[in-house]
Protein backbone atom coordinates (compact mmCIF):
# COMPACT_ATOMS: atom_id res chain seq x y z
CA UNK A 1 0.00 0.00 0.00
CA UNK A 2 0.44 3.73 -0.93
CA UNK A 3 2.93 5.33 2.12
CA UNK A 4 2.37 9.36 2.03
CA UNK A 5 6.31 9.45 3.74
CA UNK A 6 7.53 7.58 0.52
CA UNK A 7 6.15 9.90 -2.04
CA UNK A 8 8.67 13.10 -2.25
CA UNK A 9 11.46 10.41 -2.26
CA UNK A 10 10.47 8.16 -4.92
CA UNK A 11 8.60 10.50 -6.95
CA UNK A 12 9.76 13.62 -6.13
CA UNK A 13 12.36 14.17 -9.32
CA UNK A 14 9.63 12.84 -11.58
CA UNK A 15 7.17 15.15 -10.37
CA UNK A 16 9.37 17.85 -10.59
CA UNK A 17 10.36 17.62 -14.01
CA UNK A 18 7.22 17.34 -15.16
CA UNK A 19 6.32 20.45 -13.66
CA UNK A 20 9.30 22.23 -14.51
CA UNK A 21 9.29 21.24 -18.84
CA UNK A 22 5.43 22.58 -18.88
CA UNK A 23 5.79 25.88 -16.17
CA UNK A 24 9.91 26.34 -17.50
CA UNK A 25 10.68 27.84 -14.19
CA UNK A 26 12.51 25.97 -11.11
CA UNK A 27 10.21 27.90 -8.34
CA UNK A 28 6.94 27.51 -9.95
CA UNK A 29 7.82 23.63 -10.38
CA UNK A 30 8.53 23.08 -7.14
CA UNK A 31 5.72 25.04 -5.39
CA UNK A 32 3.12 22.94 -7.83
CA UNK A 33 5.19 19.80 -6.52
CA UNK A 34 4.50 21.09 -3.18
CA UNK A 35 0.79 21.84 -3.89
CA UNK A 36 0.39 18.41 -5.56
CA UNK A 37 2.27 16.33 -2.12
CA UNK A 38 -0.25 18.41 0.36
CA UNK A 39 -3.41 17.78 -1.99
CA UNK A 40 -2.92 13.84 -1.80
CA UNK A 41 -2.44 13.84 1.38
CA UNK A 42 -6.01 15.67 1.89
CA UNK A 43 -7.58 13.18 -0.55
CA UNK A 44 -5.46 10.11 0.64
CA UNK A 45 -8.31 8.25 1.54
CA UNK A 46 -9.91 8.46 -1.73
CA UNK A 47 -6.89 6.95 -3.45
CA UNK A 48 -8.51 3.96 -4.58
CA UNK A 49 -5.14 2.24 -6.13
CA UNK A 50 -7.23 1.57 -9.10
CA UNK A 51 -3.75 3.46 -10.58
CA UNK A 52 -0.14 3.55 -9.80
CA UNK A 53 0.75 5.85 -7.43
CA UNK A 54 2.54 7.82 -9.67
CA UNK A 55 -0.53 8.07 -12.58
CA UNK A 56 -2.55 8.86 -9.55
CA UNK A 57 -0.24 12.26 -8.34
CA UNK A 58 0.64 13.29 -11.79
CA UNK A 59 -3.27 13.51 -12.72
CA UNK A 60 -3.15 15.82 -9.16
CA UNK A 61 0.08 17.86 -10.60
CA UNK A 62 -1.40 18.43 -14.07
CA UNK A 63 -4.52 20.91 -12.48
CA UNK A 64 -1.86 22.70 -10.35
CA UNK A 65 0.16 22.86 -13.36
CA UNK A 66 -2.95 24.68 -14.83
CA UNK A 67 -4.02 26.50 -11.84
CA UNK A 68 -0.30 27.95 -11.97
CA UNK A 69 -0.37 29.21 -14.98
CA UNK A 70 -3.59 30.67 -14.75
CA UNK A 71 -2.61 32.20 -11.42
CA UNK A 72 0.82 33.39 -13.16
CA UNK A 73 -0.98 34.72 -16.24
CA UNK A 74 -3.34 37.29 -14.13
CA UNK A 75 -0.54 38.56 -11.63
CA UNK A 76 2.27 38.78 -14.30
CA UNK A 77 0.39 39.04 -17.78
CA UNK A 78 -2.56 41.57 -16.95
CA UNK A 79 -0.70 44.96 -15.84
CA UNK A 80 1.52 44.74 -19.11
CA UNK A 81 -1.42 43.97 -21.76
CA UNK A 82 1.14 44.98 -24.54
CA UNK A 83 2.58 41.53 -24.88
CA UNK A 84 -0.53 40.47 -26.86
CA UNK A 85 -1.40 43.56 -28.56
CA UNK A 86 2.25 43.85 -29.99
CA UNK A 87 2.11 42.06 -33.52
CA UNK A 88 5.20 43.94 -34.97
CA UNK A 89 7.50 40.45 -33.82
CA UNK A 90 5.75 38.60 -35.90
CA UNK A 91 4.99 41.03 -39.00
CA UNK A 92 8.64 41.75 -39.55
CA UNK A 93 9.05 38.41 -40.45
CA UNK A 94 7.27 39.23 -44.05
CA UNK A 95 7.59 41.85 -46.94
CA UNK A 96 4.90 44.17 -48.15
CA UNK A 97 3.21 41.88 -50.48
CA UNK A 98 3.47 39.29 -47.76
CA UNK A 99 6.02 37.02 -48.64
CA UNK A 100 8.31 35.60 -46.19
CA UNK A 101 11.51 37.09 -45.63
CA UNK A 102 13.15 33.99 -44.87
CA UNK A 103 13.94 30.87 -46.90
CA UNK A 104 13.13 28.18 -44.65
CA UNK A 105 15.49 24.75 -44.48
CA UNK A 106 14.34 21.14 -44.36
CA UNK A 107 15.07 20.35 -40.56
CA UNK A 108 14.63 16.56 -40.61
CA UNK A 109 13.58 14.73 -37.79
CA UNK A 110 16.68 12.82 -36.19
CA UNK A 111 16.36 9.55 -34.63
CA UNK A 112 19.57 9.82 -32.31
CA UNK A 113 19.47 9.96 -29.00
CA UNK A 114 22.03 12.18 -29.23
CA UNK A 115 20.32 14.76 -31.54
CA UNK A 116 16.80 14.01 -30.09
CA UNK A 117 18.42 15.02 -26.55
CA UNK A 118 20.08 18.39 -28.17
CA UNK A 119 16.40 18.92 -29.61
CA UNK A 120 14.63 18.67 -26.30
CA UNK A 121 17.86 20.94 -24.29
CA UNK A 122 16.73 23.93 -27.53
CA UNK A 123 13.35 23.34 -27.19
CA UNK A 124 13.70 24.09 -23.44
CA UNK A 125 16.28 27.20 -24.09
CA UNK A 126 13.68 28.41 -26.75
CA UNK A 127 10.88 28.61 -24.47
CA UNK A 128 12.47 29.80 -21.38
CA UNK A 129 13.03 32.88 -23.77
CA UNK A 130 9.65 33.58 -25.50
CA UNK A 131 7.40 36.05 -23.93
CA UNK A 132 5.67 34.81 -20.71
CA UNK A 133 2.15 35.17 -22.02
CA UNK A 134 3.05 33.76 -25.17
CA UNK A 135 4.66 30.30 -22.59
CA UNK A 136 1.56 30.05 -20.99
CA UNK A 137 -0.76 29.87 -23.69
CA UNK A 138 1.70 27.62 -25.76
CA UNK A 139 2.18 25.48 -22.56
CA UNK A 140 -1.48 25.15 -21.69
CA UNK A 141 -2.45 23.96 -25.55
CA UNK A 142 0.76 21.81 -26.43
CA UNK A 143 2.13 20.05 -23.02
CA UNK A 144 -0.82 20.39 -20.98
CA UNK A 145 -3.18 19.23 -24.41
CA UNK A 146 -6.18 21.86 -23.30
CA UNK A 147 -8.50 22.54 -25.73
CA UNK A 148 -8.18 26.66 -27.25
CA UNK A 149 -12.04 26.92 -25.34
CA UNK A 150 -10.58 25.83 -21.97
CA UNK A 151 -7.51 28.25 -22.38
CA UNK A 152 -9.69 31.13 -23.35
CA UNK A 153 -11.69 29.93 -20.12
CA UNK A 154 -8.65 29.50 -18.08
CA UNK A 155 -6.99 32.64 -19.16
CA UNK A 156 -10.37 34.56 -19.75
CA UNK A 157 -9.32 35.79 -23.08
CA UNK A 158 -11.00 35.55 -26.29
CA UNK A 159 -10.87 32.61 -28.84
CA UNK A 160 -9.61 35.39 -31.64
CA UNK A 161 -6.51 36.38 -28.81
CA UNK A 162 -5.53 32.54 -28.03
CA UNK A 163 -4.99 31.89 -31.47
CA UNK A 164 -3.40 35.28 -31.95
CA UNK A 165 -0.87 34.69 -28.96
CA UNK A 166 -0.66 30.55 -30.66
CA UNK A 167 1.21 31.90 -34.06
CA UNK A 168 3.01 34.14 -32.61
CA UNK A 169 4.63 31.38 -30.26
CA UNK A 170 5.12 28.99 -32.90
CA UNK A 171 6.31 31.54 -35.19
CA UNK A 172 8.72 32.81 -32.42
CA UNK A 173 9.60 28.92 -31.08
CA UNK A 174 10.56 28.38 -34.98
CA UNK A 175 12.61 30.89 -35.22
CA UNK A 176 14.53 30.18 -32.10
CA UNK A 177 14.66 26.27 -33.10
CA UNK A 178 16.15 26.97 -36.11
CA UNK A 179 19.39 29.06 -34.74
CA UNK A 180 20.30 26.13 -32.70
CA UNK A 181 19.50 23.21 -34.67
CA UNK B 1 -10.11 32.82 -57.76
CA UNK B 2 -9.91 35.81 -55.88
CA UNK B 3 -11.20 33.76 -52.50
CA UNK B 4 -8.85 31.47 -52.58
CA UNK B 5 -5.76 33.74 -53.22
CA UNK B 6 -3.52 34.09 -50.44
CA UNK B 7 -0.29 35.36 -49.15
CA UNK B 8 2.57 33.78 -47.56
CA UNK B 9 1.66 35.96 -44.25
CA UNK B 10 -2.54 34.70 -44.75
CA UNK B 11 -1.78 31.23 -45.29
CA UNK B 12 1.11 31.38 -41.93
CA UNK B 13 -1.96 31.95 -39.96
CA UNK B 14 -3.97 29.05 -41.40
CA UNK B 15 -1.48 26.66 -40.90
CA UNK B 16 -1.29 27.12 -37.09
CA UNK B 17 -5.01 27.87 -36.74
CA UNK B 18 -4.98 24.43 -38.55
CA UNK B 19 -3.27 22.74 -35.57
CA UNK B 20 -5.93 24.03 -33.15
CA UNK B 21 -9.47 23.98 -34.75
CA UNK B 22 -10.82 22.68 -37.66
CA UNK B 23 -10.66 24.88 -40.84
CA UNK B 24 -13.36 26.05 -42.92
CA UNK B 25 -14.19 24.91 -46.91
CA UNK B 26 -12.44 27.96 -48.28
CA UNK B 27 -9.60 28.18 -45.77
CA UNK B 28 -8.27 24.47 -46.26
CA UNK B 29 -9.21 25.03 -50.30
CA UNK B 30 -7.01 28.30 -50.23
CA UNK B 31 -4.32 26.70 -48.03
CA UNK B 32 -4.02 23.39 -50.58
CA UNK B 33 -3.51 25.73 -53.65
CA UNK B 34 -1.14 27.83 -51.42
CA UNK B 35 0.82 24.98 -50.41
CA UNK B 36 0.86 23.16 -53.97
CA UNK B 37 3.12 26.29 -55.59
CA UNK B 38 5.00 27.81 -52.33
CA UNK B 39 7.49 25.30 -51.41
CA UNK B 40 8.38 28.02 -48.91
CA UNK B 41 5.14 27.65 -46.85
CA UNK B 42 5.42 23.73 -47.82
CA UNK B 43 8.41 23.69 -45.26
CA UNK B 44 7.09 26.10 -42.40
CA UNK B 45 4.15 23.60 -42.24
CA UNK B 46 7.00 20.42 -41.74
CA UNK B 47 8.48 22.46 -39.15
CA UNK B 48 5.60 23.73 -37.23
CA UNK B 49 4.66 19.56 -37.51
CA UNK B 50 8.06 18.76 -36.26
CA UNK B 51 7.71 21.43 -33.76
CA UNK B 52 4.74 19.83 -32.11
CA UNK B 53 6.09 16.27 -32.44
CA UNK B 54 9.07 17.50 -30.30
CA UNK B 55 7.55 19.28 -27.82
CA UNK B 56 4.90 16.66 -27.13
CA UNK B 57 7.65 13.87 -26.76
CA UNK B 58 6.70 12.93 -22.86
CA UNK B 59 10.44 12.47 -22.32
CA UNK B 60 11.77 14.42 -19.88
CA UNK B 61 15.01 13.04 -18.84
CA UNK B 62 16.59 16.37 -19.56
CA UNK B 63 15.05 18.08 -16.81
CA UNK B 64 17.05 18.33 -13.74
CA UNK B 65 15.90 16.53 -10.71
CA UNK B 66 14.20 18.54 -7.63
CA UNK B 67 16.87 20.70 -5.57
CA UNK B 68 18.00 19.59 -2.56
CA UNK B 69 16.82 22.76 -0.93
CA UNK B 70 12.72 22.26 -2.30
CA UNK B 71 12.83 18.73 -1.60
CA UNK B 72 13.55 20.19 1.93
CA UNK B 73 10.78 22.75 1.94
CA UNK B 74 7.97 19.94 0.82
CA UNK B 75 9.33 18.06 3.39
CA UNK B 76 8.85 20.47 5.76
CA UNK B 77 5.49 21.90 4.43
CA UNK B 78 4.10 18.01 4.59
CA UNK B 79 5.01 17.18 8.02
CA UNK B 80 3.24 20.18 9.19
CA UNK B 81 0.10 19.28 6.61
CA UNK B 82 0.15 15.71 8.28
Amino acid sequence: MSNPAGWLEEHGDYLFRYARRRLFSDELAEDAVQETLLAALKAYEKFSGASSERTWLTGILKHKIVDAIRIQAREITAPTSSDEDDPSDWEALFDQSGHWVETFRDWGDPSSEFEKSRIRQALDDCFRRLKPALAQVFSLRELSGLSNDDICKELDITATNAWVMLHRARLSLRECLDNRI
Amino acid sequence: MGMFNKTCKETSVLVTQSMDRKLGWTERISLKIHLKVCDNCARFVRQMHLLRSWVSSEDESNQPGLPEEGRQRIANKLKEGD
